[in-house]
């Protein structure tokens, strides 16, 4: 009775080694629209297999006259805005949402705006000053890059800098994410706080402590918002522009509104004015209009969030331009990738056909298993999202290695005689104790940021969960 | 601690190719890969289908003793990205006949750009690995002086801390002698030959815990 359990346990455990294998390695094909599909996920592919972006961006060397406010000390109080009839710009109320007015109503002439402090001067508005061009502060760009692209890209990036003319080429997977690193990259970070009306500046980031983003769901309505908390002479500021710009209400009756524009490198984000006065230091500015599309709702948060994270860091000391993208074909090609592939069968082969010969229909066994083990990390790796790269070659050769080992010891085991359940439990208890350095690395390379590097830890973890369950299946 | 006569013939062997690595390197410094290392870059986009292989060749005659890489650019696989050392005025012109030649193109040298890419630093490879590989090595060597206080931890963790820095001298003495390349695929197969010797060294004071 117990041997025929045994037979049954064993030729199911086959079986399903069997479909594994053949799941994974032959694939799941179902008509989709009249055509036969493999539905088995795609591995997701790093830089290193599937080519990479080269993004090459030059110092902006533009120039431009413009009439611009300078204080007493002559230091730049903003640009004179030279058209203020743009009605297509977003305007929002920001403490209330609920303006629909627009602004080209009530435009004020910009002269009569002008604080008599200031004065307006014609220069030539270079995108990078001469003393701005200068090692220190290629440095600083660099770094400001790395960080900003390790938020949304995981390190999976290459960056070189010429230090003599300041060039940068920048290496990125060729993905989703690839606009949003683009602006990134091109983004200096500039947020001012502008009259609309005359485009005096009014506050920018120097008076900024932190920027968050405020998220708010009513009536299945999402909308975003960036808040900005202001330090204490940017708090003072900012009580007298939400008293000055507001709606004021006329003698004879009549409406008009006063509106600031909040721009990020000279682009706006959004046109508003105050419904009241606001003295704790914080300003929550709406982004975008309120949706009940969810997805249009992330991407519009995520957008706020990218610029509050600008914010809250070092603004970008010199201003590129992209000057070339192309997108490189990997070096790893498919020819090689093929040779790779005959080599790997090969030395799975070979150990193969070393185990059925030493250790006959246990060594067959075994070898049954030991390619369900391969097909099952392989199907794993690909739905658990593990971005393959020469690291997790690498990280899936070591786990393979130690199923081998495991599974020579055993084998050993058996045909030492040993089919007591107590010694092999003893015998994986040792050779589990001595890969805990492996674990180690697999459990903190896991919990990494980068991609690059929780690829090896992954397929490690992986490797080991499904070597802990080939373990079961022999001691069961 | 007494070695036999043949142990020592092998210490002394690993100990001359050591020397021999670090002469080389401070002679002739590391060969770091064309990919990582400053290089410069021409695009051609030829406007039929291009095989790799060709163009390698008129590069192969076309730069002589430098080294060349040929990528292919965008998704038609009708354009190539050629990256060397360098690329000087009469090699680019020398480049673009050849490829006039056998695409029956009609570039000029007016037409193509010498680019120049700087190399990645280092120090920004080897950046997101600092964090981890630090914790994994506090926890592994905390795990070592924890398990095998009864045999002398210790004692255990610099035999395993001088084997690894022997193994990965030697390996990185190989690699410097044999003039390979240097990419970091080979510094994360030199992490595995290192925690494959950990696993064997903890393997086998398993056995002396075992024992004892």
């Amino acid at each position: 009775m117990e041997k025929g359990l045994r037979i049954v346990k064993t030729i199911t455990v086959l079986l399903i080694a069997i479909l594994i294998s053949a799941v994974s390695f032959g694939g799941v094909y179902l008509p989709q629209k009249g055509i036969w599909k493999n539905v088995i996920k795609d591995f997701n592919l790093g830089m290193e297999f599937d080519g990479y972006r080269e993004l090459r961006y030059v110092l902006d060397d533009s120039e431009e006259q413009k009439d611009v406010y300078v204080d007493k000390d002559g230091n730049y109080m903003g640009t004179v805005k030279e058209d203020t009839s743009d009605s297509s710009e977003n305007t929002e109320n920001a403490e209330t949402t609920e303006s629909t007015d627009t602004q080209s109503e009530n435009n004020i002439a910009k002269e009569a705006e002008v604080d008599k402090d200031y004065t307006i001067e014609t220069r030539t508005i270079r995108a990078n000053e001469q003393d701005d061009i200068n090692i220190e502060n290629f440095e600083k760009t660099k770094k400001i890059i790395q960080k900003r692209l390790e938020t949304i890209n995981l390190y999976e990036y290459n960056i070189r800098q010429d230090s003599v003319t300041g060039e940068i080429v920048v290496e990125l997977p060729d993905d989703a994410n690839i606009a949003l690193e683009e602006s990134l990259i091109s983004t200096r970070g500039k947020l001012e706080i502008i009259d609309y009306q005359n485009g005096l500046l009014l506050l920018d980031n120097s008076h900024i402590k932190n920027a968050t983003v405020l998220a708010s769901a009513q009536d299945n309505q999402y909308q975003s918002y960036l808040q900005l908390q202001f330090d204490d002479e940017g708090k003072e500021i900012l009580k007298k522009i939400s008293n000055e710009y507001k709606e004021l209400t006329s003698a004879d009756g009549t409406t008009e509104k006063t509106y600031v524009s909040v721009n990020l490198d000279g682009q706006t984000l959004v046109s508003t004015y105050f419904a009241e006065e606001i003295d704790s230091g914080i300003l929550q500015i709406p982004m975008g209009n309120a949706t009940s599309d969810y997805a249009e709702y992330v991407e519009i948060a995520q957008n706020a969030t990218r610029i509050a994270y600008m914010v809250n860091n070092d603004m970008m000391p010199l201003v590129y331009t992209l000057s070339s993208d192309n997108f490189i074909r990997p070096l790893i090609t498919e020819e090689y990738i093929q040779i790779a592939k005959i080599i790997s069968l090969i030395v799975v082969i070979a150990i193969s056909l070393y185990l059925i010969i030493k250790y006959r229909l246990k060594g067959l066994y075994a070898v049954i298993l030991d390619v369900a083990y391969i097909g099952l990390l392989l199907l794993i790796v690909r739905y658990a999202n593990v971005l393959i790269t020469l690291n997790a070659v690498v990280a899936f050769a070591i786990c393979t290695l130690i199923n081998y080992i495991f599974t020579i010891k055993i084998l050993n085991k058996f045909k030492e005689g040993s089919n007591d359940k107590f010694i092999l439990t003893s015998t994986l208890k040792e050779l589990y104790l001595s890969i805990i350095p492996v674990c180690i690395i697999a459990v903190v390379f896991t919990f990494v940021s980068s991609a690059i590097i929780s690829s090896i830890g992954m397929i490690l973890f992986w490797g080991l969960v499904v070597q802990a369950i080939c373990s079961l299946v022999v001691l069961i | 601690m007494k070695l036999s006569g043949l142990k020592k013939i092998i210490l002394l062997g690993i100990i001359l190719l050591i020397i021999a690595g670090i002469v080389i390197v401070a002679l002739k410094g590391i060969n770091v890969s064309l990919i990582l290392q400053q290089h410069e870059s021409i695009n051609l986009l030829i406007g039929k289908p291009v095989e790799i292989k060709d163009v390698q060749n008129i590069c192969n005659e076309v730069f002589a003793n430098k080294r060349v890489i040929v990528r292919k650019l965008e998704l038609f696989g009708d354009s190539v990205n050629i990256i060397s050392e360098s690329i000087t005025d009469e090699e680019k012109s020398n480049l673009i006949t050849k490829i006039n030649e056998k695409y029956e193109t009609d570039f000029t040298v007016d037409d193509v750009n010498i680019e120049k890419n700087s190399n990645i630093r280092v120090r920004d490879l080897v950046r997101p690995y600092v964090l981890p590989v630090m914790l994994s090595f506090v926890l592994i060597v905390a795990y070592i002086i924890i398990r095998f206080r009864k045999i002398n931890s210790l004692k255990l963790l610099g035999k395993i801390c001088v084997t690894i820095i022997l193994t990965e001298a030697l390996i990185a003495s190989c690699i410097a002698i044999t003039r390979l390349p240097l990419l970091p695929i080979m510094i994360n197969l030199m992490s595995v030959v290192a925690i494959f010797e950990v696993v064997l060294f903890i393997s086998r004071s398993e056995k002396c815990l075992k024992n004892k």
